[in-house]
């Protein structure tokens, strides 16, 4: 077992140096010039250009630019954005921006995941039944509608015709609240809009996973012998079927992890939800390059550690994997 | 296990090769020259629809005088680099103006032919820089006029980029709200100093919500570079001078326009008396100096620093209403670059610093509001990151009972279809920026709006690279000129939301410094057609496009050789024949005689 840690460790590790390095060239690679869509404004005059261009080292040869990368990175600093006229890239990205984003992206997961691990469920129990094509044929349409179209939708009718919803943000104009929950209740109100539009286009990928997962159990020898002994179909149903096409949930879950700090551009976008995703989209907009080397070290860091705490689990779970 | 080593490689190549590529700043030219025929790839900005459609429009009307363009549409970091390496031929897009007419020099003036500088056009002309330096340094309003307009007549002579026309702005506000002035730029810019504190609404509302589609960039006037940013920048501190309506410079924290010595080098402003900042300390000429010496120590990057940089040697207050100013040399805008700083409070700022050493771990801009103690019109009140920045009004500003408003938001929308809902339901009162296109029908017609209509400050122009052959041609860029329909490239390329721009310092813009009478190229394809034709552009195989003139004048040799040869053989030949027949002859008359 410690050799097996060590391992995954060491190669953990590796991989994160790799995508570390691989972050820094892979944004040099585009023929961009950040100072003319940072500086775009055309009253700044060229000398002024030169003083941002040297504020910002990108007067700086390719390698001394990347050694100071490192040698920021390795004390925790990840430098300052361009586009935000020097602000730190950590608190820019590790601020109200990232807590959004989590908020938004785990409920939104979370919900999907229970509502379509239990439809999927039901609908495979069911095959063929009405249930089944009418969850089948919805989580097609839900999953292959544009999610900006939806989310416009939304916003059209509930925030503007019905006017149950806001339009924009994630708390009431310049409100003052008497008590936190006050807060909650206003932020949760604000973040019905882009959680409905979300967990909508999450519930059909999970649900047509699922029924699938389900599908094959069924065919399995172990499900006749639960039928032989005579259990109910409820038992059979969620104790042995559901429980064991529930692993590659789980392992799918272990990937969704990514979006839970990435975010969803489209939906923050249409919904002005103030996330991670739509700061990606402007930092790329804006080449803005330590934004962008920001956002890729955290993900790196969550999925790698995701992966790497998988692996354990698995390797504590499951008896069938041997290290 | 051994088989890992392929991927770790594989990844490693990549990045070795990605390196490879990036440092020789992969550029390897992208334009040759045409050699044969007026056949060019014309670059447009690929996401700006109006540049693109403009330019669809323009090779149409092209084609009719027997030039063909492709038009590439180009994506702004393959475009702009391009643009700084000359590696091009022709290429069409915005630019845009300032409050005063500065373009004229950035545009035309050799000094700016340079990467990164302000004309792509490769143009130098030493009569119009002689004119520009004359007029750089001409202090009285009215006789940098004149010399604006032969500057004005002479780049239309000389046609380094044809104008075609400038956006407009349709600005959509709340019918509740008037008071509002409605100038260039628009009613809400960073130009317009008379909207925000003249704003009222008629329906009693004291909230004015503004719709943007981002946050500013930073909180500090010393590094706003952008329409949201300036616009904070502006609501919070004040200026010694601000513009009227027809961007005419009069006095805003000063009693009057500044004094200038007779050498035009020392300028002198006179405050008003009593003035405050918002934590009630006044303000004196000592901070207006201040500000100056903090834009040159620190180099600042707001509005017009770079001018106060370039032209600043020194200031003193002699007392507490006069700021002495000494300029290293005289400026025809030192008014206004100098006037409409943001002036900052000495006591607050005296120990900041704007650019760090160069480590990468400081904050090079202090971009937190906290430090937001200006003298204008609205006070900082809060900001919640993403979602909203709310002032408040200054009750102890200059202007008595202004502002009308009590409290000023900046909300933040990411779309403009989520801004027109918000502002049709009554959530903002309206939006920064101009109405998009697409929305302006729809906003016309709603009975709670009001659309105000002017010009914007973003000029589109076609641009000629003036060295590359053939537009170093001043008679091929001329003809071209003729050769446009202004009026239907803003019909297509711009969905009608332009105004024509014939002049280089448009009156629609610039009523003060356009030149009423400079040379214009009203649209004549047939005049375009003869030009082309007397300069010998004409096309030789009937293909419809021409040939360059180099071509024509091979070819119209080569015809004439061809004639001559063909001549000399006539001859040739003739003489050859009148020989024979006079052997002949002869011949005959000797049997004859013989006989």
């Amino acid at each position: 077992m410690r050799d097996y840690l060590v391992k995954r460790g060491a190669s953990a590790l590796a991989t994160l140096a790799l995508a570390i390095v691989l972050n820094f060239f892979l944004f040099r690679i585009m023929p961009g010039d950040p100072t003319r869509t940072v500086v775009g404004d055309f009253r700044v005059a060229p000398e002024v250009r030169k003083v941002l261009v040297h504020q910002f080292g990108l007067d700086q040869p390719l390698w001394t630019q990347f050694l100071l990368y490192i040698q920021n990175l390795l004390v925790g600093n990840l430098g300052v954005s361009f586009q935000y006229r020097g602000t730190p890239v950590a608190s820019i990205i590790f601020g109200r921006r990232i807590f959004n984003t989590f908020i938004l992206m785990g409920s939104s997961i979370a919900v999907a995941l229970v509502i379509g691990i239990i439809i999927g469920t039901i609908a495979a129990w069911k095959r063929e039944s009405k249930f089944d094509v009418f969850t089948v044929i919805f989580s097609l349409v839900t999953y292959s509608m544009p999610v900006f179209w939806l989310g416009m939708m939304i916003i059209l009718v509930f925030g503007y015709y019905l006017g149950s919803i806001p339009i924009a943000g994630t708390i009431t104009v310049g409100m003052t609240y008497s008590n936190p929950l006050e807060y909650v209740a206003d932020y949760l109100h604000h973040m019905t809009g882009p959680f409905v539009t979300l967990t909508l286009s999450f519930i059909g990928y999970y649900f047509l996973i699922m029924r699938d997962s389900i599908l094959d159990v069924f065919t399995e020898d172990y499900m006749l012998t639960a039928k032989a002994k005579g259990l109910s179909n409820r038992k059979i149903l969620f104790r042995h079927a559901m429980r064991n096409a529930t692993l590659p949930m789980v392992s799918l879950v272990a990937v969704e992890v990514t979006y839970l700090f990435g975010g969803a551009t489209m939906t923050e976008t249409v919904f002005s939800w103030y996330g991670i995703g739509r700061l990606t989209y402007e930092a790329v907009v804006m080449a803005d390059f330590p934004v962008l080397q920001g956002i890729f070290v955290v993900m790196a860091v969550v999925v790698i550690a995701a992966n790497f705490l998988a692996d354990i689990a698995y390797a504590l779970l499951d008896p069938r994997i041997r290290y | 296990m051994k088989r890992k080593t392929p991927i770790g490689a594989l990844l490693f190549a990549f990045l070795l090769l990605s390196t490879l590529l990036t440092l020789p700043s992969a550029h390897a030219g992208w334009y040759t020259p045409p050699t044969e025929k007026l056949k060019f790839p014309m670059m447009v900005l690929s996401w700006d629809d109006w540049s693109v459609h403009s330019g669809e429009a323009i090779a149409e009307q092209l084609k009719k005088v027997g030039i063909s363009i492709e038009v590439v549409p180009t994506d702004d970091s393959a475009m702009y680099p391009r643009l700084y390496d000359r590696d091009y031929g022709i290429e069409e897009m915005s630019y845009g103006y300032s409050a005063y007419p500065s373009h004229m020099f950035y545009r035309f003036h050799s000094s700016q032919d340079c990467a990164h500088c302000g004309q792509d056009w490769s143009f130098r002309n030493a009569t119009i820089d002689a004119v520009i330096n004359q007029m750089l340094i001409t202090t009285d309003k009215e006789k940098a006029r004149t010399l604006m307009w032969q500057v004005e007549q002479m780049a239309a002579e000389n046609v380094p980029y044809v104008p075609l026309f400038v956006s407009d702005v349709y600005h959509a506000f709340r019918k509740e709200w008037t008071g509002y002035t409605v100038m260039p730029a628009g009613p809400i810019s960073y130009l317009n100093w008379l909207t925000l504190p003249n704003i009222y609404s008629t329906a009693g509302k004291k909230d004015f919500i503004i719709a943007f589609n981002s946050e500013p960039e930073t909180f500090s006037p010393m590094a706003a570079t952008t329409g949201r940013s300036l616009l904070y920048s502006m609501s919070v501190y004040d200026t010694l001078l601000a513009y009227d309506e027809k961007l005419v410079p009069v006095p805003w924290m000063t009693t009057g326009l500044p004094d200038f010595s007779s050498d035009g080098k020392t300028m002198t402003f006179h405050l008003k008396p009593d003035l405050k900042w918002h934590d009630g300390k006044s303000v004196t000429a000592k901070d207006v100096i201040f500000t100056f010496q903090y834009i040159v120590d620190q180099s600042a990057v707001g509005a017009s620093a770079g001018e106060v940089i370039k032209y600043f040697d020194s200031g003193e207050a002699p007392d507490d209403l006069t700021a002495v100013i000494h300029l290293k040399e005289p400026y025809v805008w030192a008014a206004e670059a100098f006037g409409t700083q943001y002036i900052i409070p000495e006591h607050i700022w005296k120990d900041t610093t704007l650019i760090p050493k160069y480590d990468w771990d400081q904050t090079l801009v202090e971009s937190s509001p906290k430090i937001a103690v200006g003298s204008g019109p609205f006070m900082f009140s809060s900001w919640v990151p993403g979602e909203y920045i709310k002032l408040v009004k200054n009750p102890n500003w200059w202007m008595t009972g202004h502002p009308l408003i009590d409290t000023l938001i900046f909300r933040k929308i990411d779309t403009e279809s989520a801004r027109i809902l918000a502002i049709q339901k009554g959530e903002v009162d309206t939006e920064r920026y101009s109405v998009e296109p697409a929305f302006v029908d729809q906003v016309k017609t709603n009975p709670n709006l009001v659309v105000a209509h002017t010009v914007d400050q973003w000029d589109y122009v076609l641009a000629f690279n003036n060295k590359s052959p053939p537009f170093d041609d001043v008679w091929v860029r001329r003809a071209i000129a003729y050769a446009i329909d202004r009026n239907e490239v803003v019909k297509r390329g711009a969905l009608g939301f332009g105004t024509v721009t014939t002049g280089y310092c448009p009156g629609a813009f610039f009523p003060f410094w356009s030149n009423p009478n400079v040379l214009t190229y009203p649209y004549d394809p047939d005049k375009a057609n003869k030009m082309l034709d007397e300069q010998g552009y004409l096309d030789i195989d009937g293909d419809g496009i021409r040939e360059l003139k180099s071509v024509v004048a091979d070819w119209e040799s080569q015809q004439q050789q061809k004639q001559q040869a063909q001549t000399t053989q006539y001859m040739t030949l003739a003489a050859i024949a009148a020989i024979v027949i006079i052997a002949a002859l002869y011949l005959v008359y000797r049997r004859r005689k013989k006989a």
